[in-house]
């Protein structure tokens, strides 16, 4: 008997509830950051898809692939939800990423000081952003996750690199993705979180009493 | 005769929540997927109370809100959203919104933010 495809796992309704679920998480997200950095971020609306495992890494290439070169931070997570969460962001030199901070003595440093300084930077809005995200998600869904250390990466991503205990050929993987940009300046970037999971009923379970208790 | 509500939000699931929160015995609650058909809406049927979600498709809420009060001045409109930050809600009422909400959508608050607006429809 052929198994069902992924693609047909979750209802319409599932997947709306998944939506707002990630809307919650980023909601979080953005008023943690808005709090620690003072940066205000305006929200898109997130985008689901489920794909096989065979499918993320073409998928991951896809999206982190630019011309001008990309900033990346990359963190794993690991509970009943396991996964890697990737903020990117796209931009030209150093001093835009500092120029959120609103601090016009940063661009006074040397240049290496001003690069190291970004990546600092672009590290500790991803690890608010990529914690509160996929903390509410978690704690939603009733699970519990620890998080590795979010690593940087510029340029471009090896997918070989993708540990394969993290999406196994017999998981479930659900994409998720928000679009956001900061108030200070023309800057944007993207959250995508790439789940697997062992069990798709759990997944539906969880959905399903988040559903029960939204009113 | 019934009080009319409008409910704006791509979320079938926040709409059916919202929905479940409005007693049908006082008002008909017409709904609304997307900030520009959420529009054409409030246009049609000139609801006396509108909830509204900020991020969607389309036409966002910020947007909605704006042409809202330019239909009218007195549009009591709840903004119910997942967006929490400060400079949000700050946005928000300045646009002219009635309220701020967050969600996931609390039954009292709903209610609560629905007899407020009442006590100020029966003094307009």
């Amino acid at each position: 008997m052929k198994t069902p495809s992924p693609l047909q796992e979750l209802s319409e309704f599932e997947k709306d509830a998944l939506r707002e679920i990630i809307n919650l998480a980023f909601g979080d997200a953005a008023a943690g950051l808005a709090e620690v950095m003072g940066i205000y971020v305006f929200l898109n609306v997130p985008l689901i898809q489920i794909m096989s495992p065979e499918d993320i890494s073409s998928y991951i290439e896809k999206e982190l692939s630019s011309s001008t070169g990309l900033n990346i931070v990359e963190q794993y997570y690991i509970g009943k939800i396991k996964g890697v969460a990737f903020m990117v962001m796209s931009y030209e030199n150093a001093e835009e990423i500092l120029s959120i901070l609103g601090d016009k003595d940063l661009l006074k440093l040397d240049d290496y000081s001003v690069d190291m300084l970004a990546q600092e930077t672009l590290v500790e809005i991803g690890n608010i952003i990529i914690g509160a995200c996929v903390s509410k998600i978690a704690e939603i869904l009733s699970d519990n996750v620890i998080y590795f250390p979010p690593r940087y990466l510029r340029g471009s991503y090896d997918t070989s690199n993708l540990p394969p205990e993290f999406f196994r050929s017999n998981s479930y993987v659900v994409m998720l993705k928000t679009v956001f940009k900061f108030e200070t300046k023309e800057l944007n970037g993207f959250l995508f979180l790439v789940n697997s999971y062992d069990s798709v009923h759990w997944l539906k379970d969880s959905i399903d009493k988040f559903v029960s208790s939204y009113v | 005769m019934k009080r009319k509500v409008l409910i704006i939000d791509d979320s079938l699931l926040a709409r059916m929540a919202v929905k479940k929160c409005i007693p049908d015995d006082r008002y008909d609650v017409t709904e609304a997927s997307d900030g520009a058909s959420g529009l054409i809406k409030y246009k049609e049927i000139g609801p006396d109370i509108t909830f509204l979600d900020l991020t969607m498709p389309v036409m966002d809420g910020f947007k909605v809100l704006e042409e809202v009060r330019k239909i009218n001045d007195k549009a009591l409109v709840i903004v119910l959203t997942a967006d929490i930050q400060t400079k949000t809600r700050e946005k928000v009422m300045a646009l002219g919104a009635f309220t701020v909400l967050k969600k996931p959508p609390i039954k009292n608050e709903i209610l609560e933010a629905i007899e407020r607006a009442e006590e100020l429809l029966g003094r307009q």
